[in-house]
């Protein structure tokens, strides 16, 4: 539900789910009770935003993450570990231990790849993944060898990079393949983006495309 | 596409920049006027808007060819862009390249009321997509989306891009994401606005 209030300027705002705004105890009431607003922290409040995320885990991969409890437990997040991406759940967030991670966007992330659309019935999407920022190239970065391998599948190496950190998958067939090839280059030792890169050129999957420093955009609900 | 003088004399120098790269690939230029190197297709229709966004909306419908490279007539091709066609051979649907504006510019162009809808119907941040260089290949999965790109097109009949974030949140596709090299770089440049007036 939107919420449309004017702000200390006088203009007439829209506030969208998730949204933090400021109002006097009068109008906080009203909304209160009208239900247009949730008291925030609420597991009402929490399933209002993200739904139900009983088929949904994390996997983290390598060693050393100490925020597994702290990203997990907020939305009882299942979770488990391994050495390289798999899906052990119906929806996955693949999250390289050490990468940046806020509960709220491990959740959100969950909820990009839902299997439809709930209103529509539209199929949904299959993956989400971040672009690096600072308009990373693949020219850029990894070994001479990551590089030569990554070029002769696509012809060029001035390539948008994607965020290997963490990836939000729904198990599908097609995601299966591809999460295998990702996993079989880092076996190789391939580099982790370049890796990315290579399993997403061979195996397409119907992937979300989320754009560079999304992780950092995300508003506590 | 070249609809008007300008948008004519644009497509004819982007087919010119095409032929250094790629001497035998077909193309067919929608609009209003026949364009030296391309064989034309009329289109004229507009919908109550503007003829060359409803026209890209119904690229899918235009083009004869199972893998399509759609190029603004402002755009120019400076080095090999098959990379495109690799990627729909093997399986992708689209392929296009994110917009310089994103995160508090998005669809900066569009009218406020546009935006806004699109933001409520999309719940995370968007990424928005540059419709200026697009790949696509012919499969019922893209045929749906396009059929939504015009069904949201309709709701404003104004710019494209907002109208096609929408689609694709409805109807998600295999979409591959470039680097901007491939649209307003240094493999295809864009001529931003050399068509308008």
């Amino acid at each position: 539900m939107l919420v449309r209030d004017w702000d200390e300027h006088g203009q007439l705002v829209t506030y969208h789910k998730g949204d933090w705004f400021r109002v006097v105890k009068r109008r906080a009431r009203e909304l209160l009770e009208t239900g247009q607003v949730k008291i925030p922290g609420t597991e009402d409040a929490r399933e209002a935003v993200v739904g139900d995320l009983s088929d949904a885990g994390v996997l983290i991969v390598g060693e050393g993450e100490k925020r597994t409890t702290e990203i997990c437990g907020r939305y009882h997040l299942q979770h488990t570990t391994g050495e390289f991406p798999a899906l052990p759940y119906d929806r996955t967030l693949i999250w390289i231990a050490g990468f940046p991670m806020t509960p709220q966007r491990a959740a959100l992330g969950i909820v990009r790849v839902a299997d439809s659309d709930k209103e529509n019935g539209y199929p949904g999407w299959e993956a989400a993944a971040m672009l690096r920022g600072a308009g990373t190239l693949a020219k850029d970065i990894g070994s001479a060898e990551d590089k030569a391998g990554t070029l002769e599948l696509f012809g060029d190496l001035r390539l948008a990079v994607y965020e290997p950190g963490a990836v939000w998958i729904r198990k599908t067939r097609s995601t299966n393949a591809m999460v295998e090839a990702w996993a079989g280059l880092l076996r190789d030792g391939v580099g982790s983006e370049h890796a990315f890169l290579r399993a997403l050129y061979a195996k397409p999957i119907i992937l979300c495309t989320l754009p560079e420093g999304w992780l950092a955009s995300w508003i506590e609900a | 596409m070249a609809v008007g003088a300008k948008a004519a004399v644009e497509t004819r120098l982007a087919i010119q920049a095409l032929r250094r790269y790629h001497r035998d690939w077909p193309v067919i230029v929608a609009g209003d006027r026949r364009v030296e190197g391309g064989r034309w297709k009329e289109f004229l229709d507009t919908k109550g808007g503007r003829v060359a966004r409803w026209a890209k909306t119904n690229l899918n419908k235009l083009s004869p060819f199972d893998q399509t490279l759609f190029m603004d007539a402002d755009t120019r091709v400076y080095a090999d862009v098959e990379i495109g066609f690799r990627l729909l051979s093997n399986g992708w649907d689209m392929v296009m390249v994110p917009s310089l504006p994103q995160g508090g510019d998005f669809l900066w162009h569009c009218t406020e009321a546009e935006r806004e809808a699109t933001l409520i119907d999309i719940p995370i941040d968007p990424l928005q997509l540059n419709t200026g260089v697009m790949w696509f290949r012919k499969c019922t999965r893209v045929d749906r989306f396009f059929a939504e790109w015009r069904r949201q097109w309709l709701r404003y009949r104004d710019m494209d891009q907002g109208a096609f974030v929408r689609a694709l949140n409805r109807r998600p596709l295999a979409l591959f994401t470039l680097s901007k090299h491939f649209n307003g770089g240094a493999i295809v440049g864009h001529r931003f606005g050399a068509c308008v007036g």
